[in-house]
Parts: C-alpha cells; structure tokens; sequence
C-alpha cells in the first residue's frame, strides 16, 4: 500500500477526532532544525464541513483490538485498514510542514495489539521528528487508555499537548458501548498527566534547564448524542475535568451513526449538531465568562436548542436586566447577551475618555440587536416594553431546531445590526 | 488651515508630525500624501521632504506611547487616513498614552480598523501562504502570493525564523518584490528576473495533500458557506489544497 493510500485510509479515520488545535505552546525554533510553535495557534485552511486543518490529523494505525459500537476503527467494522511505519508517518510530517501546509502533528491510533505497544510506535514517530529532523513544529498527542506512566511521561516530553478521550459522560455508557474500556483506565493517564506536569513545574522552578512536559497541557473528548447523557451531566462532567485535570480543553463531538448497536441511534438518525453547538457554547461560558454548569441548566437538563445559553439564562432572569452600559462592572457586562470579553473590556475602556450611547457600543464591537434588550445607555432604554418572555425569546432565537448543520451566521459572530434604534423609554 | 504635503512613507509623515508641531498646528493642519492623486486645499500647501533625523524623533516618542506599530500598519493600508493618525497622535501625546482602547473614537476607529485590516491580511498569509520545492539541492522552496497590501516586511519574521535552514523565495505580485532568504540573511528585491522562475513542485507532496485534505471532512456535515467565510475565494487560486499547483 502506497504512503497516499495510507494517508487517505488514516486521515478519514482521524476525522472524528474534534480537536485542531495548535495553540499554548510556544516552542522555539533551532538553528538548523525545522520549525516553531506559536503561542496563539494558527490554522492553515479549512475543510469542506467548515472545520479547521491546522495540524496533519491522522491515526498511527486503524487496525483495532477493541470493538466499541460508536468508532469508525472498531474491529468488527468492515473498512480498509492501514497503519503508517514510524519514518514514513515523520517524513510525510516534514515535507507537509517545509510547504507550510500544516502546524504539526496530531497523532491518535486504534488499539494494535495493546496500549504499550501502540504508545511505543506512536512515541518512535515523535522521537523521529524531534531527535532526527530536528522538528520543533507542534505536536498533539493522543494518549492510549491503559498505557503505562513511563509511556505517558516519554510521549509528554515530545509532545506540545496530550490528550485522552474520557469518550462518553457515563461510566453505564462506557459498559454498554466500549466494554474493554473504563473510566478507571481512561481517568489514570490523565492524572498521570496531571502528576508529571506538576512534577516538571516543579524540575523546572529549580532547574531552568529542565525539559517542558506537554506545555500546552491537557484536554479531552467526549462523544454527544450516542447515549441518553443529558447536557447537565456533560456540563457538570467537563467543569469536574476542568477543575480535576487543569483540562485546557473538552471537545465534543456529535455522534455521527458509525455502527449498528441496539443502543446507538439509529443509522438514519439526525447528528445532533445543534446540540453540539450549544455545549461548546456552554463551555465558554464557563471558561470565560464567569457562568457555572449548574446556573447554565438551572431549570432544565437539556440545553435550550432555539436560544443560545448565554441569551436563555438572560431570559430567565429578567430581575437582573437592564444594566447601564456606563456603571457596570465587568463581571455584570459579561452576562449580557451581545458583549463579549473583548467588547466587554473596551466599554471599560473607553467609558473614561465619554459617556457612551448605542452607536459608540455598537463601534465598539458589541452585538447591538442582542444587547438593547439588556443595555440601559445614559439611562435610556432602547428594548421591549412588554415583558413578554415569548416576545424576548422570538427576538434573540436562531429559530426552529432542525438539527441539521449550523447556519453561517451561527457559526460566526453576527455582525449586521439595525442602524438606528428609537427609544422608548428611560429606565434606571 | 495649512496642508502638508508627505512624501517618502512612513517616513514622510512622521516628519509631516514633526513639522506641525514644530510650527505649532498640529490641531489645525492636514496632512496629505505627495503625489496621492488632486486633493483641494483651502488654505496654504506645502511640501514637507522626509528627514530621517526628525522622524526618527517622534517614532521614539510615539513608540515610547506604544503608538508606532498601529500607525505604521494604518500607512500601509494606503487609505486617506492622514488626518485621524494625526489626530491620534495628538490625543496620544496629550494624553501620554495610547489611545487605542477607546475605539468609540471616531478617528481611533477607523486607525485602528485600518491597521486590523492590514494585521489581517499579513495573518492570512502565514496562514495560507504555500511553498513548492521548485529546484536545486539542497532544494529550494518557492511562494507566490496576491496580497491587497504590501505585507512582505510583516510577514517576513515569521517564515524565517520558521524554516530556518530552508532556501525560500516568496514573490508579492502586485507589488513586484521578493523575499529572498538563503538561511542567513532575508532580503526583499525588486529584481525581475526572480519572477521568471519555474514553479512547478518537485515532489509528491501536494498530490498527497489535496487528497488528505479531501479524506478530513465530514461528508455529514458540510457547510461550505462557513468554508468560504474561512477561506475567501481570492486565496484559492493559490492553495494547493483547492487545486493550484
């Protein structure tokens, strides 16, 4: 089998795995080797299903021993099967790079044989770029469930990040679909990665020379959609591993029928894309803008698909609405719907040079059509009269929940807002 | 109100800021690029010639402010944006410091929008800039790109500290220049002989990678509008992914 076929078989194979990321590490390049890391990421093109490509995202192998219903690689799966040599898979790596089509490497494997023996092919792949090409590009590494420490603390020293996938929300639904996984055997590396990199901060307070250990840290998958895991448990599972783990990251993934199991969807069932959407942004606004799991599903265990997390909890909580885009803190700025961090931090900004009004906000970069609903200007308020929820929601929704792909516009900050708005009223 | 005529770039007008100052108008002057087309003044006009010594002196002030680098990137952009980076620089030494957070501001709006868009433009080509090993041993690598603005001095950093020991060479079309770095020192010519060079790759690379790139996406998940919001048409001419060779 020719390096092409090989590339075709383990790239489409690697597609489902959601991370893309090449940020947090800042690794410096050498004289005489090739490459570098930038601290803030960068993505070199995008796919047909509007997906990033910022590394070369392919499995070692897919010849796998274990047999979980939701994977494309499981062994009882009828697919072509493949598996990169070490050389090969660094080669293809380097000449990739020198043409800038890639960051680096994100390397992932089925289970050959058993999770040592796989870790130590997919380690010689990195030793190979590291040691041998002198590549000091970024590489992602993905961790084999029940590997051995020393294979994790080796494969840390190499890579930029690690990651394990923890896979579904639910130990029940790890029994049911993935038996020869278990939480104990996916939790134990990632707290060996949470250990070593203690461990390596601490080497490196007393020697400066020490290596770094996966600089840009630690994250996690889960899949969404293949059980009945409601988006609390997933929510309050991802704060667990943010906090437990130091995660950077947890991605999810909407399951896409792969197999036939009596507890999957079914083939022609609907990918929960929304729903994955939702959860990314539920994430965030965990991660940047002060929410809790817990505030984000206070009334219900599912994510509201029509109104966005940060709008729904807005609406259900119209005592703390409006505020004065001129007096509040930041903290406060970051629950309105339509001000973002960035946004957020430059009405701090420029609100000590004037007193702002709709049209400096709007300059400003902050979401208008969202925020009139939440903003008082100078004391005037610009949104509903009514207090009509059902009137709220139909002004803020993304519409009916098909389920299907994500319209552009909410995948990307909306930016067209009306150009003037009238008063209809003072308040505060 | 008097105009000041710039010539000579960033230079130029940077002396131009010198000069008002010097003669006390700064909040009452415009400043204009010299050969930048009929502009109709109301008041006296004069030629200010660049003077490295004077501009020198204010970019020391204005980067001790941290106001050069959004300045510069405005200049490039080659919109007429003399009056607002003037009226920026004047709020920035008035004020003793940036003013780059208040982009309530009109003129610090559209400053700063310019320069985004030029910051921009030099981060889509780290991104989507692609190299063809084209000849020699040991090889060398060549690029062309279609910038909107002269990027070339901004983006150069960032390829030669990446591949340093790769022999690259990126041409700017449009603008006629190329970076040349042959693992020492980086240097942007005008030669044209450079742009007569074979650009074909030697390798089968890019064949692989079109491939991949295919095999990557989720056929269940199409979205080729958010695609294209990513990677606008005018970049795909040149990426080896969507078929340019």
């Amino acid at each position: 089998m020719t390096t092409a076929e090989k590339l075709c078989i383990l790239g489409e194979a690697a597609r489902y795995d959601a991370s893309c990321s090449s940020s947090g590490s800042g690794r410096q390049g050498r004289s005489g080797g090739l490459g570098n890391a930038c601290m803030a990421g960068l993505c070199h093109t995008w796919a047909e299903d509007g997906r990033c490509i910022s590394l070369l995202k392919v499995l070692m192998s897919n010849d796998c021993v274990f047999d979980c219903a939701y994977c494309a690689s499981r062994r009882s799966a009828e697919t072509r099967r493949a598996s990169f040599e070490p050389r090969e898979l660094a080669e293809l790596t380097a000449e990739f790079y020198r043409r800038n089509y890639i960051e680096g490497l994100f390397l992932s494997s089925a289970v050959v044989g058993s999770p040592d023996r796989t870790m130590e092919r997919m380690i010689a792949v990195l030793r190979l770029l590291r040691e041998e090409l002198g590549f000091c590009g970024y590489i992602h590494l993905k961790v084999i469930p029940g590997a051995g420490e020393e294979l994790v603390r080796a494969a840390g020293l190499l890579a930029d990040r690690v990651s394990v996938n923890i896979e579904l929300p639910s130990e029940n639904g790890l029994k049911l679909l993935a038996p020869q996984k278990t939480r104990q055997r996916i939790l134990t590396p990632m707290e060996d990665i949470r250990w070593l990199k203690l461990q390596n901060a601490e080497d490196r307070r007393r020697y400066r020379g020490a290596p770094l250990f996966a600089p840009a840290g630690q994250s996690t998958q889960m899949i969404v959609g293949a059980t009945p895991d409601t988006d609390r448990k997933i929510l309050l599972l991802s704060a667990a591993l943010y906090r437990r783990y130091e995660m950077k990251r947890v991605y999810f993934s909407a399951y896409v029928p792969v197999g036939r199991h009596p507890s999957l969807p079914p083939p022609d069932a609907r990918v929960p894309l929304r729903r994955e959407h939702r959860l990314y942004q539920a994430d965030w606004l965990m991660r940047f803008y002060g929410f809790t799991a817990d505030e984000i599903t206070e009334d219900d265990d599912q994510l509201d698909l029509e109104l966005d997390p940060k709008c729904a909890w807005a609406v259900r909580h119209p005592e703390q609405f409006p505020v004065e885009v001129n007096t509040a803190d930041l903290a406060t700025l970051l629950r309105v719907p339509g001000v973002g961090v960035k946004s957020a931090r430059r009405i701090l900004a420029a609100r000590r040079a004037r007193r702002l009004d709709v049209e400096d906000v709007r300059r400003l970069g902050v979401v208008v059509k969202r925020a009139v609903f939440f903003l008082t200007f100078g004391g005037r308020f610009y949104g509903l009269k009514s207090d009509s929820r059902a009137l709220l929601r139909a002004q803020l929704g993304d519409g009916p929940a098909a389920g299907g792909q994500m319209t552009l516009e909410e995948c990307v900050p909306r930016i067209s807002v009306p150009a003037a708005l009238p008063a209809v009223g003072a308040a505060g | 109100m008097t105009t000041l005529f710039c010539g000579g770039g960033f230079d130029g007008f940077l002396t131009a800021v010198f000069e008002a100052y010097r003669r006390g108008i700064e909040t009452d002057c415009a400043i204009r690029r010299a050969g930048g087309g009929a502009v109709m003044t109301l008041g006296p006009s004069e030629e200010i010639p660049p003077d490295p010594v004077r501009a020198g002196r204010v970019e020391r002030k204005l980067k001790a402010l941290g106001m050069v680098r959004t300045l510069s990137l405005a200049w490039l952009s080659g919109e007429e944006l003399e009056d607002e980076m003037l009226a920026c620089v004047v709020r920035g030494i008035r004020e003793g410091r940036a003013p780059w957070a208040d982009r309530s501001s009109r003129p610090v709006g559209r400053v700063t929008a310019a320069a985004d868009r030029v910051r921009l433009e030099a981060h889509r080509y780290v991104e989507f800039l692609r190299f063809r090993r084209v000849f020699g041993d040991p090889p060398v690598y060549l690029s062309d790109i279609e910038p909107l603005y002269d990027i070339l001095p901004l983006i150069a950093g960032h390829f030669t500290r990446r591949f340093p020991s790769q022999l690259f060479l990126i041409r700017e079309q449009g603008f006629g220049r190329t970076l040349v770095w042959d693992g020492r020192e980086a240097v942007i010519s005008d030669d044209p002989a450079l742009f007569r060079l074979s650009a074909e790759d030697r390798g089968d690379a890019a064949g692989m990678w079109r491939a991949y790139f295919e095999s990557v996406a989720i056929p269940w998940r199409k979205n080729k509008k958010l695609q294209a919001h990513f990677v606008p048409l005018r970049f795909r001419g040149r990426l080896t992914e969507f078929g340019a060779e």
